[in-house]
């Protein structure tokens, strides 16, 4: 009998076998007998003995809050990538865009080149309703991208101006000639860099502090303009001519920034009627702060005698949240995500803040309804297996939306937990 | 046909000796798990009696003294697919597995006694429970439904590797040795998980692994129709790893002493025509003898394990048999204690062995019914209902020059 048959008759007896046991009432597991197991530890099939439930209700709140993104911290409403000015509501940005002149510009200019223009221009604005009137602009220099110097324009920055407005084909473009000593130090910078390498020789350090770039920085600002605009790909364009035997030919270099970014912050009077409320808000990532009264769980824990309940298996807030201008967050709406943390301390600087709310999720997805549910069991666990602290923070930001200048207002978060044993 | 069709057993029975075990709730509770019965056919349709049988396809798996009987070198294979009804009052579940029961070789080398090779399974603790209940909140979540589950998953067992050697004494005592490499492991996995609103799981997970060493004797005397065997097997204690561990932590690990028991068993059969065999077994595991670092329950001082059973071949000597009449009936009946003080099972089986290549091959098919209780617990009892298979194959490597022409 070939292989092949054999093989075959084999499959076959599997396949009558497997249907016979898909036909019969066959079950994968059971509890029946399960008194079996109750004999040799109790502890295994009880229920009462391996969960308890704790349900908590706003009262749970002691405290909320909101920690503002001020003008007078730059850790809070940074956002690179992107160039947003203007204000809104209680919200105002500024940008800030950094060149650096370095070797891979320097290296294309010749000594005896002549400088015509060193242009700024920022193409492409975003056509949407809410963010296509760019106002007036201004753009000055800018030794540094501290938020404390980039809320206010600086009366004594060496170059300021206000960008033009240019229409090209559909495309609207802002755009401004650099002038002054700006405009001197970059084109001396490049012209300079054959004759600075050249006399270095072989003095490696000497090249290597020559090749070292010149930042060159402007701050933007939108004044008091009312509305809000977005620019988009920066760049820095350097028009000169060079002598070709009798000829002069006019050559332009284009550069492109090194970062940019906006810091959106509030006004003061916004941090002052804010604070209180618990509040998110993602241009100037606001952060709304609920303080957690955890006795009643410990409380719930060392009252049990059913058994030494002493890891969390789950545990999670459930909140509501609505737009500050009144239009509530269902499932339906999806485009928020929100970042959120749990813990004994309160956190009040930003760096720290910010880097804390690694727990993500998003409206649509970890949505019951009009609620949202905050799974903290891995950020309670550590907590339960050291110390009980008498109360906790929750903190709930807004790490991304499609709106910017998207405030969600939190209602008081509930909290429920089911603790559990270890068995080991 | 039948014989054509070797093969593709072979290929089932393989591939089945990989498959999972049926799940005794009573097995769970002791500490090495529910014995099995490490045989080939011709003993596992005579309910594991064999200690005193000679023959060549019960190869070393009873009596290590047997190798020195055989007269060609042989192959067996047997797997069990076992049905188990767990009753408890009024409700029931069935649950269903393939238990691997042995693969072994033996090969004679004439006036040198003959090599013996198998790796079989000895016990059997995989069990899984799973129960839920909804979870209690306030109705502030009536929202929010949550369901706890309990799940209990063990795996593992026993297995061994052996290789042996059987040597004739004058044709009058039989001997038989064995060494054999114990392994026994056991993973236990005690899940809390949370499922609705929220998904999380907590698990706990404990493990033993012991790996030891052991010897297995066995005597056999055939005294004309009467044969009296004799076997043993000591194991020796060994350190072994106990590792716990929650997920998400670090797991703790330890290192605790671990002795399997020992066992003894005692067999006669009696072959009162050529049609017409009959056998007994008594035999005990001393657990008496066992010894863990481990919590464990309550055991007996002897498990003692009696079994009896019956062998009818209508024509065994006919020349030009019919094929049926050349089959191989066979029945047993078994009543074993159990390691626990008051768990014990019966078992009856019926078989047929059915001789391939004119004898030298020989594939049985068993059915087993059985019923396994514990007095701890009246309410609860376990039937079991098995479909044995096993694969016998022989061939004469060293023929005799005895004859002449």
């Amino acid at each position: 009998m070939s292989l092949r048959k054999n093989i075959l008759i084999a499959v076959s007896a599997g396949i009558t076998i497997l249907g016979f046991l898909s036909c019969s009432n066959l079950n994968d597991s059971t509890d029946v007998g399960n008194d079996i197991l109750t004999n040799s530890d109790p502890s295994l099939t009880s229920f009462d003995k391996n969960f308890l439930a704790f349900s908590g209700d706003s009262n749970q709140v002691l405290q909320y809050c909101s920690i503002p993104g001020s003008s007078s911290d730059p850790l809070f409403g940074i956002h690179n990538g992107m160039i947003t000015l203007g204000n809104k509501g209680m919200e105002s940005s500024t940008g800030y865009v950094k060149f650096l002149i370095d070797d891979t510009l320097e290296t294309k200019f010749n000594p005896g080149d002549s400088l015509l223009s060193i242009t700024i221009q920022f193409d492409t604005l975003v056509r949407d309703s809410e963010h296509y009137d760019p106002g007036n602009i201004r753009i000055q220099s800018c030794l540094n991208d501290s938020a404390s110097v980039r809320t206010i324009p600086d009366q004594s920055a060496i170059f300021s101006d206000t960008l033009q407005r240019q229409v090209i084909g559909s495309d609207t473009i802002l755009v401004d000639t650099i002038s002054g000593k700006i405009k001197d130090s970059i084109f001396s910078a490049c012209t300079s860099y054959v004759n600075r390498i050249t006399k270095c020789g072989k003095d490696t350090s000497c090249t290597r502090i020559q090749k070292i770039p010149l930042p060159i920085a402007f701050s933007l600002f939108n004044g008091n303009h009312t509305g809000l605009c977005r620019l988009q790909k920066p760049a820095m364009t350097i028009r000169y001519t060079r002598k070709n035997n009798n000829k002069t030919d006019t050559l332009s270099q284009t550069k492109k920034p090194y970062y940019f970014n906006f810091i959106a912050y509030e006004s003061q009077e916004a941090i002052d009627s804010l604070s209180a409320l618990p509040l998110s808000s993602y241009a100037a990532e606001r952060v709304a702060v609920f303080k957690i009264n955890l006795q009643p769980l410990w409380n719930k824990i060392d009252s049990s005698k059913q058994a030494n309940f002493n890891e969390i298996l789950s545990a999670c807030f459930i909140i509501k949240g609505k737009n500050l201008f009144s239009d509530s967050i269902t499932k339906f709406d999806s485009t928020i995500e929100y970042g959120y943390f749990f813990s004994p301390q309160l956190i009040k600087d930003g760096y720290y803040l910010h880097d804390s709310l690694f727990a993500r999720g998003r409206t649509g997805t970890s949505t019951n309804g009009d609620s949202i549910l905050m799974p903290v069991e891995y950020l309670l666990r550590p907590i339960i297996r050291s110390d009980r602290p008498a109360f906790g923070y929750l903190y709930i930001g807004i790490s991304s939306s499609y709106d910017l200048w998207k405030r969600v207002l939190w209602g008081k978060p509930l909290f429920k937990a089911v603790v559990t044993t270890l068995k080991r | 046909m039948i014989s054509k069709n070797l093969k593709s057993l072979s290929i089932l029975i393989i591939s089945l000796t990989f498959g999972l075990h049926a799940q005794s709730m009573l097995g769970s509770q002791y500490p090495m798990g529910l014995p099995t019965l490490p045989s080939t056919g011709p003993s596992l349709s005579l309910e594991g009696t064999g200690t005193g049988i000679q023959n060549n396809f019960l190869g070393m798996s009873k009596n290590p003294a047997n190798l020195a009987s055989i007269n060609m070198a042989v192959f067996n294979a047997a797997v069990s697919l076992e049905f188990l009804n767990l009753h408890h009052e009024n409700r029931a579940a069935n649950l269903f597995g393939f238990e691997p029961q042995i693969l072994s070789l033996a090969i004679p080398f004439g006036n040198f006694g003959a090599l013996g090779l198998s790796f079989d399974q000895r016990n059997n603790s995989d069990f899984k429970t799973h129960s839920n209940s909804a979870v209690q909140y306030s109705n502030l979540f009536s929202q929010f439904p949550d369901t706890s589950h309990l799940w209990m998953v063990q795996d593992g067992g026993s297995k061994v590797w052996q290789a042996g050697w059987g040597y004739s004494i004058l044709n009058k005592v039989q001997l038989g040795l064995t060494y054999e490499r114990y392994y026994h492991t056991n993973h236990t996995n005690f899940i809390r998980e949370i499922t609705g609103s929220v998904n999380d799981t907590v698990i706990d997970s404990s493990s033993i692994t012991y790996r030891g060493n052991a010897i297995r004797g066995g005597v056999m005397v055939p005294l004309g129709k009467l044969t009296l065997g004799m076997t043993g097997e000591y194991i020796f204690a060994d350190k072994s790893t106990n590792l716990d561990k929650v997920v998400g932590t670090d797991a703790t690990y330890k290192e605790i002493y671990f002795k399997p028991p020992p066992s003894l068993g005692f067999g006669a059969s009696y072959q009162y025509s050529p049609e017409v065999l009959v056998a007994a077994d008594v035999g005990a595991t001393l657990w008496k003898e066992f010894y863990s670092d481990l919590e464990r329950p309550e055991l007996r001082n002897y498990a003692m394990n009696y079994s009896l059973g019956g062998q009818y071949i209508p024509a065994p000597n006919l020349l030009t048999p019919r094929y049926i009449e050349t089959v191989q009936y066979r029945g047993g009946f078994r009543y074993t204690q159990l390691p626990a003080a008051k768990a014990s099972e019966v078992a009856f089986s019926l078989g047929a062995g059915l001789p391939i290549e004119q004898g030298g091959g020989l594939i049985d098919l068993i059915l087993e019914y059985g019923h396994r209780w514990d007095s701890n617990f009246t309410k609860y009892n376990e039937d079991f209902f098995g479909i044995k298979f096993g694969i016998n194959g022989g061939r004469k490597w060293l023929k005799s020059s005895d004859t002449s022409y």
